[in-house]
């Protein structure tokens, strides 16, 4: 154990040495990071306390429902988390840092690594999850349990670490079970982790949301307590359950086996994580990489008049991470929408709520873009990396690399874009406005790809290239944020004027394309601008 | 050496300083390369070798002086002077997800090679280095040696008029060494111009025509390799 207490000192010390360089600029960071996550939990407790405020007018069923919500709301999130600490430790395996590489020559025995590890996972899925569960947690709270508020907070954040345990050993589990497999089918890793997760979702929200649930809302009340017991979701052997149960009761009789659940899968992931640490990761870098291609593929550069954009295509698409988390990315909006879809349907579309709709669909459709561009768009000229000599000692314009990489990042939206055409032709969206959304969705990705795309060449981060989400997290990438956001802002709202009938449609396109242009314009001149001065 | 002035050097790099803040890393250095010569930077670690193999390629900007390519200036036309030379740098990692082949293909093209010349080449330059087997793998999983060669053969791709090289020797087996000391010689004999940088003082007698000696910065000696020259003496005596 004192293994692991000095790794966690030399990460709190290296914490403070990042810290101590640049404290400027890296506390602007950490402020903006804190700043986005105080948001998120504050727009997360505004819209729970709404919800539930409204939810409780209906007295027990009420609570019954938010009982369920929250029930739901528990799977989701575990769900999430174990998903995140999977990748986490598949990621951890598969591509070790120099400091676990250092640990393992050391005479270190491989389970403190492991545990160390393992402790790291839960410390990064207890911190989301609780500004996550923690704003749902107080709105519930509030509104069901207002004269043992304290008593009943202290239960939910127990209740959420043992959530954050389970999780991480869930997916430290399953990160160790896959990474050998996903080595070894490099390729269709990232499609077949895809394929999986998305079968898992579908049996989730079938379980969350079966048929019987849509006669609730119309249900007499003799007949809820019928339908509502038999929920799926309401079966007492899913640990869900008894969670649910020992945060909500008092003396919950689930208490017990949640607890004894608990300690046995933790207790398994820990050994499973501390004996097989070595061998997975010998495994895993022993197992032969050579990916061989026909001779053939290599016509396809001497032929292309984006010879640029190719060679960044195939970094992409020949990156198992990079393709994975593409497509976890796509996977997380389709499920968001699937859920606001499920949402919506229940609620009478009456005028107003169709605008406000419109607005929220809106925003958060361009909050997953920007999330997946930042991923993928943003570092492109980053990942240049450390062979970034090459593109700038040969006879080009540093413009037709800016150039081709703008190409790319407009071509990588697309999915998107697919995605916002379906989107606002099965969302309820008055007819006479349906196209015209689709062209301000379309116009407003294209412009966040674009910006992406440019910003990313300003100060690109070399050194990290290999790294994209380091890229991705660095200053330059939380301003591309902010300037994501607020574009993102301003086409929603233009999206919400249009709707209202307050703007005209070709005005709003209008209005939108110079905005878009001002900004990839502004961007690009500054892009330029630094890849001239650029130096190695 | 060709004298001072000698007509229309291919590499001429006249008062050429550089400093990063208040390091300076060059000073005042000037060099001429003629056709068909090869030249051999050599001195101890951090003498500024790199850094003016660096400027050359347009890499950085010198502080001050001026560097042309083939009667190009690097900064004033760096397209026009970037077209007459091929590059290897020290550490030759470029693009782990293509193939050798791909990695050629992909020089060929944006060199402004036809396609029928980038396959003519590719061919002609893979009986270079046993290196054929390896060409449809990615290169990621190259040996240091290997991704050296393949970036080696990227650089002859559009027979340039000069190589850069820096520390083309680091990583490379000894049948490669001579191979490739053997290629500089063939690409000198053709009319070509070769600069490279390089600690290893014996392959600089066995290959080049001329050496310059740098060290903290600055070009301390210059001379042509000779039989009789003895670079180890020419070495010690600068250094210390």
């Amino acid at each position: 154990m004192n293994i692991v207490t000095s790794l966690f000192a030399e990460d709190i010390h290296q914490a403070r040495e990042w810290f101590r360089t640049n404290t400027f600029s890296r506390g602007a960071v950490f402020a903006s990071f804190l700043w986005l996550f105080a948001l998120v939990g504050l727009g997360g407790y505004l819209l729970s306390r709404a919800f539930f405020t409204n939810l409780a007018n209906y007295s027990t069923y009420g609570f019954l429902s938010a009982i369920y919500l929250l029930q739901a709301a528990i799977m989701v999130l575990g769900f999430l988390f174990s998903l995140t600490a999977a990748m986490t430790t598949v990621t951890s395996l598969l591509k070790p840092t120099k400091t676990i590489c250092y640990l393992v020559t050391m005479p270190i025995h491989p389970a403190d690594i492991a545990i160390w590890l393992f402790l790291k996972t839960c410390l990064i899925n207890a911190f989301f999850l609780l500004v996550v569960l923690i704003p749902v947690g107080l709105a519930f709270g509030q509104q069901f349990f207002g004269p043992s508020l304290g008593f009943f907070l202290l239960r939910f954040t127990a209740g959420a670490l043992l959530l954050v345990l389970i999780t991480s050993a869930i997916g430290g589990i399953a990160g160790y079970l896959l990474a050998l497999p996903l080595r070894r089918f490099a390729t269709y890793g990232g499609l077949i982790g895809a394929a999986c997760g998305i079968a898992v979702t579908v049996g989730m929200l079938r379980l969350i949301f079966p048929r019987d649930i849509v006669t609730l809302y119309n249900a007499a009340p003799d007949q809820f307590l019928a339908i509502y017991n038999h929920l799926p979701l309401t079966n007492q052997l899913f640990p869900t359950y008894w969670l649910t149960d020992a945060i909500t009761t008092a003396k919950s009789q689930y208490l017990y086996p949640l607890l004894l659940f608990t300690i046995g899968i933790v207790g398994f992931s820990f050994l499973l994580e501390a004996r097989r640490f070595l061998p997975v990761l010998q495994g895993v870098n022993g197992a032969s990489t050579a990916r061989k291609f026909k001779p053939a593929q290599a016509g396809r550069l001497t032929r292309s008049n984006y010879p640029l954009l190719q060679k960044d295509f195939l970094s992409l698409v020949r990156s198992p991470s990079e393709v994975s988390y593409g497509l976890f990315l796509l996977f997380m909006g389709v499920f968001f929408f699937f859920l606001l879809g499920v949402a919506q349907s229940v609620r009478p579309p009456g005028s107003r709520f169709a605008e406000v709709f419109v607005l929220f669909v809106f925003l958060w459709l361009l909050f997953f873009v920007t999330a997946y561009l930042l991923r993928l768009v943003f570092p492109l000229m980053a990942r240049e990396g450390t062979g970034v000599w090459y593109l700038f000692t040969l006879p080009l314009k540093r413009e037709r690399v800016l150039t081709e990489k703008l190409l790319l990042g407009t071509l990588l939206s697309l999915p998107y874009g697919a995605m916002a055409v379906i989107l606002w032709l099965v969302f309820p969206v008055a007819g006479n406005y349906v196209l015209p959304v689709i062209c301000l969705s379309l116009l407003s990705i294209v412009v966040l790809a674009a910006v992406q795309a440019v910003m990313g060449s300003i100060c690109p981060n070399f050194k990290e290239g290999n790294s994209p989400e380091r890229v991705s997290t660095s200053i330059m990438g939380i301003v591309t944020l902010l300037v994501s956001l607020l574009l993102a802002a301003i086409f929603a709202l233009l999206a919400y004027l249009l709707v209202t009938g307050a703007l005209a449609a070709p005005f709003v396109l209008l209005i939108g394309l110079e905005v878009g242009l001002f900004f990839v314009v502004l961007f690009w001149v500054l892009a330029r601008s630094h890849l001239r001065r650029l130096a190695f | 050496m060709p004298e001072d002035s000698a007509p229309s050097p291919k590499i001429f790099i006249s008062g050429v300083s550089k400093s990063f803040g208040a390091f300076r890393a060059l000073a005042n250095c000037s060099l001429r390369v003629g056709k068909g010569e090869v030249l051999a930077l050599i001195g101890p670690n951090g003498a500024g070798k790199t850094t003016l193999i660096k400027i050359l390629t347009g890499l950085l900007e010198p502080t001050s002086g001026c560097a042309a390519l083939a009667g190009h200036d690097i900064q004033a036309d760096p397209i026009g002077a970037k077209r007459t030379f091929g590059y290897v740098p020290d550490d030759p990692t470029v693009y782990d997800y293509l193939t050798g082949r791909e990695f050629l293909a992909l020089t060929g093209r944006l060199r402004g090679l036809s396609r029928s010349q980038i396959t003519e080449r590719t061919t002609d330059l893979l009986g270079l280095f046993p290196v054929k087997h390896l060409m449809d793998e990615q290169m990621g999983n190259y040996s240091r040696g290997n991704k050296q060669k393949v970036a080696f053969l990227a650089a002859l791709l559009p027979k340039p008029d000069m190589l850069l090289i820096d520390e083309p020797i680091v990583g490379l087996d000894p049948e490669s060494i001579t191979i490739l000391g053997k290629t500089i010689r063939e690409f000198a004999k053709n009319g070509g111009t070769v600069l490279f940088t390089t600690h290893i003082l014996s392959f600089a007698k066995d290959y080049a025509d001329a050496y310059a000696l740098m060290v903290g910065g600055k070009i301390v000696r210059k001379g042509r390799i000779t039989t009789q020259t003895t670079l180890d003496g020419e070495y010690k005596k600068a250094v210390q």
